[in-house]
């Protein structure tokens, strides 16, 4: 106890701190921009959209303030290029949670605009509802119905008989009560992507945090595939049993009874029209014609896929429980198996060996006449195979066919060829003469340092990076060998270029001609 | 294998299917070709069950992937995995490739090549003597190799940017790809959990099944994976299985090639190249001097007057690889409770109590000396027509040539020189001769740069 009392005053503040900076926004330089952005978030959750792009926000914005539904400072439209940074910014504050988009890009450029969605966080949420509510100083609707699709649809039914009836109180109510079990999924829906977004990824997984969350998952999986595949179609229908009661009445008797005394009648009206829009939306596809999917039907599918990741998170906890292996940690094991390899053979043998992608190796060239030989018959003593002379002369493929045109400019390929082995030779010594002796112990020419810069190329691109793993590297050309060996301090080459230094290596060079016998 | 199954005019077809899939193992909607991927899943009932009956490889198609896993018999340090443009990758590529693969199995339908690297660093800064900074241009190159591997086997798709202009300027480039989950979890099945190992032992075939069904597959094995199969090199009983017509017909028939029966042993001929990872003969520096140095090898062999001497023993497994791997296993990775001591039971030491009466095989031993001295005086006739690369460095030429002939089994180096293996002897017969054109006339020889008296010189 005496440990929390102590924790008390460092801990508590850190969390304000943090709750606290959810409200930069409404001090921000920017802030109309960002309580505009916000304002759509949540005109949006008001019609049960949950997940918002940044092209989706642009124009929920434009819908809202082109509706001239009020006070918000219009005028300058907010073009989605400059949305995006605001959502970020929100998004680091906290306001906003941040999620992959599912859907495929086709281009980079897609790819980066599209590749968040963006919902309130649930602090965020209530940091925005506390700075707009003190801004528009709006009563709360207290929400008070549970989500059970049975009681929307029963709901349903009562609205259509009480719009029948004309009985303007209970299509009030049971509006309201539609409203609230709605907003509830929607919150349920919200919290869903939430949770599901953050099992997902979370890098390590372990079987205690699956079970933790599993039940939850499922629960809510079942709840909704289910349900929703049973009463979708028979809400659908009630829905249009309502609207063939007449929604213009629906939203008159709906918006007379509002107790919201201070918004004009208009507004209520609105404000009924676009929540009984949203609720329909919810069940029905927008158009007859239209191909677009029903909110339902969205969240049905986004189910469906979450049953997927479940499974595959399922996967990789079993994996994990058989013997504390998954085929992620099979291929760390595997990396580092690799770099502990003592010789490159060594390396390629084991990735011959796991992967299994090697081709077979075969001798080509068949006899012409291969009955011929008894297969009882030495290597030695049956005839050997005709071998093209052109393959064996120059090493090119012979061509089939009359024989190619002969370009006669020997000329200038002797110059060329010659300026070419002039080169080759000039290196050649080079080499040899930077073989002889410690390359640390005198001045390099301009040549020699040519070659060794050359060396050290070749051997930092087969160059591990490594803390005392793989003992140095080398590179070879020239007939030459550079090896280079980890020493303590730096050392020094001084060549006609200037000096180089270098930082805890030592180079070694010779010639490798003596490998030749041997391998 | 039933072979009236196969309709006479679909053969060629069946055949073909085989070879891809014995050639490349996997085989996804663009690799190796577009084309390949609609034959195999025509032939794919057939290959499952051949392929698993004649090799004991398992072969799984699905709509957009075929995989076969092949059983290894053996390790091979010389079929290591290359860079889109050839490059040999190097130990910080495969760890790349590794991580990158764990990278993928947990992203989602699609990725940008920075988001990769920076999964990939995470991953790497785990591991010591690890490292992937995206400052240094030697790490970017390397991850893009292992990047580009993944790509050229259809597990990334490039849908927008350009991984080379990553490479260069990190913050000016940047590539989107579409991810190819079937293909990132086929291309990383090992035979056994990785973690289980204590030896790499586990990842190869057990060779102490005496069962005759299993011993003929690891015979058909090493026909459809060797160049050459040396009687020798086998056991008494899969030796006698070697020499069987219906065994070697069977993988005659299912690949579509021939193969060479000759009293030392057989060889599967892969007249069109395909079926390999290198063509012998073929063209370059490395194989015409490899061809020549054949021709010299061969007479000196065939010389009476001049015998080399024999030396036994050419044919003996080396362990020497699985004792590396077995020593750089990181320990800290391997998940004791289920790890099993892999009894490592010699098998060969019973086979030489055996033979123990028997007088050993012996072949032609030619000392590093003479191979040396050969090659540069091959350099001093044909240098002009070698790449500029091998003029100046005949080390460098004999340590690649030499590599190139053990690989295709026809020599055999030993500590102090080579062995010299009876397929040497198919293409001994390549004469050659050079016209005689003076310097001035055409090329300078490379004999006339070191200023010794070659045969061009003037």
């Amino acid at each position: 106890m005496t440990d929390s009392a102590d924790g008390l005053p460092s801990a508590v503040p850190a969390l304000w701190d943090e709750r606290l900076r959810l409200f930069s926004f409404a001090t921000a330089e920017k802030r109309a921009d960002y309580l505009r952005v916000l304002r759509a978030f949540d005109s949006a959750r008001a019609a049960y959209v949950v997940l918002l792009h940044a092209d989706d926000v642009a124009e929920w914005i434009s819908r809202a303030e082109a509706g001239g539904r009020g006070e918000a400072a219009a005028g300058v439209p907010l073009p989605a290029v400059e949305i995006g940074p605001l959502l970020e910014q929100l998004h680091r504050w906290g306001v906003l949670e941040r999620s992959y988009d599912g859907t495929r890009a086709a281009t980079l450029a897609e790819y980066r605009n599209r590749h968040y969605v963006y919902q309130f966080a649930q602090a965020g949420f209530q940091a925005y509802r506390a700075v707009a509510g003190v801004l528009a100083a709006r009563m709360e609707d207290a929400s008070l119905s549970r989500l059970v699709l049975p009681e929307l649809l029963a709901d349903l039914r009562t609205l259509a008989a009480a719009n029948r009836d004309g009985d303007a109180e209970r299509v009030y109510t049971t509006l309201r009560r539609l409203d609230a079990a709605l907003t509830d999924m929607a919150a349920r829906a919200a919290h869903f992507y939430l949770s599901l977004g953050d099992l997902v990824r979370t890098t390590e997984i372990t079987p205690e945090s699956f079970l933790a969350h599993k039940d939850a998952l499922l629960a809510h999986m079942r709840e909704f595939s289910m349900d929703l595949a049973r009463f979708a179609p028979r809400l659908a229908a009630a829905i249009g049993e309502v609207q063939e009661t007449g929604v213009e009445e629906l939203i008159g008797r709906a918006a007379g009874c509002d107790e919201r005394v201070l918004l004009s009648v208009a507004e209520r009206e609105a404000d009924w029209r676009s929540r009984w829009d949203g609720l329909r939306t919810w069940f029905v596809a927008a158009g007859t014609d239209s191909p677009e999917t029903c909110e339902a039907d969205r969240l049905r599918e986004a189910t469906m896929s979450a049953i997927a990741a479940v499974l595959s998170l399922l996967r990789r906890v079993t994996e994990t429980r058989r013997g504390g292996v998954s085929r992620e940690s099979a291929l760390r094991h595997l990396a580092e198996w690799f770099v502990a390899t003592p010789s490159a053979g060594s390396a390629h043998a084991l990735y011959d060996a796991v992967f299994g992608l090697g081709k077979p190796r075969h001798l080509s060239l068949e006899h012409p006449d291969a009955e011929l030989i008894p297969t009882s018959r030495s290597w030695w003593e049956a005839p050997p195979l005709e071998i093209s002379r052109t393959l064996a002369e120059t090493g090119r493929a012979p061509t089939a066919g009359a024989p190619a045109r002969i370009a006669r400019n020997d000329a200038g390929v002797r110059r060329l060829r010659e300026a070419q082995l002039a080169a080759q030779r000039e290196r050649a010594a080079a080499a040899a003469s930077l073989s002889k002796g410690n390359v640390h112990d005198r001045v390099l020419d301009q040549r020699e340092t040519e070659v060794l810069l050359r060396l050290i190329d070749a051997a930092s691109t087969a160059w591990v990076p490594v803390s005392g793993k793989v003992d140095g590297t080398t590179g070879s050309d020239n007939g030459v060998t550079l090896t280079v060996r980890p020493c303590d301090g730096s050392t020094v080459i001084r060549t006609a270029a200037g000096l180089l230094h270098l930082n805890n290596r030592r180079l070694e060079v010779r010639e490798s001609s003596r490998r030749g016998g041997v391998r | 294998m039933k072979r009236q199954r196969i309709d006479a005019l679909a053969l060629d077809s069946y055949q073909r299917a085989a070879r891809v899939m014995l050639a490349n193992h996997l085989v996804t909607r663009v690799y190796p070709d577009r084309i390949a991927l609609p034959l195999i899943r025509r032939w794919a009932t057939e290959l499952r069950e051949d392929l698993a009956e004649l090799f004991g490889y398992r072969l799984e198609v699905t709509e957009t992937t075929a995989r076969l896993y092949p059983v290894h018999d053996r390790l091979d340090d010389a079929r290591p995995a290359r860079s889109v443009n050839d490059r040999v990758f190097d130990r910080r590529r495969y760890a790349y490739l590794s991580l990158a693969l764990a990278a993928l199995g947990r992203a989602g339908d699609q990725i940008t090549l920075s988001e990769l690297a920076e999964h990939v660093a995470d991953y790497a800064s785990r591991i010591e003597g690890l490292d992937l900074s995206t400052e240094r241009a030697a790490d970017r190159d390397a991850f893009v190799d292992a990047v580009g591997w993944l790509g050229a086997r259809g597990a990334l798709t490039l849908a927008d940017g350009d991984a080379g202009g990553w490479a260069s300027d990190p913050e000016a480039g940047e590539a989107l790809y579409d991810i190819d989950r079937p293909v990132v979890f086929a291309l990383f099945r090992p035979p056994r959990a990785l973690q289980h190992l204590h030896s790499v032992r586990g990842l190869l075939a057990e060779d102490t099944d005496e069962a005759p069904a299993d011993q003929a597959r690891r015979v058909r094995r090493a026909l459809v994976e060797r160049p050459v199969v040396y009687l020798d090199e086998l056991p008494p009983a899969e030796a006698a299985l070697l020499g069987q017509d219906r065994l070697i017909g069977e993988v005659e028939y299912c690949t579509g090639l021939r193969a060479e029966r000759r009293a030392e042993g057989v060889s599967l001929i892969d007249s069109s190249g395909r079926l390999s990872d290198t063509r012998f003969p073929g063209t370059g520096t490395l194989a015409q001097v490899a061809l020549l140095l054949i021709g010299e090898i061969a007479d000196t062999v065939l010389d009476i007057d001049n015998p080399v001497p024999r030396r036994p023993g050419a044919l003996t497994p080396d362990d020497t690889l699985l004792a590396h791997l077995d020593a750089s296993i990181p320990t800290a990775g391997v998940f004791a409770p289920l790890a099993e001591e892999l009894e490592t039971s010699a098998p060969a030491t019973a086979f030489i109590d055996d033979d123990e009466g028997i007088e050993p095989v012996t072949y032609p031993f030619l000392d590093g000396a003479w191979v040396r001295t050969t090659v540069t005086a091959l350099t001093d006739r044909y240098g002009a027509t070698f790449a500029a690369q091998w003029q100046a460095d005949a080390g460098g030429l004999t340590t690649e040539v030499l590599a190139l002939l053990t690989k295709l089994r026809l020599i055999r180096p030993v500590e102090d020189g080579l062995l010299v293996l009876p397929a040497l002897a198919r293409y001994r017969g390549a004469v050659v001769t050079v016209r005689v054109r003076k310097a001035e006339e055409l090329f300078v020889t490379a004999a006339d740069t070191d200023g010794s008296t070659g045969a061009g010189g003037v």
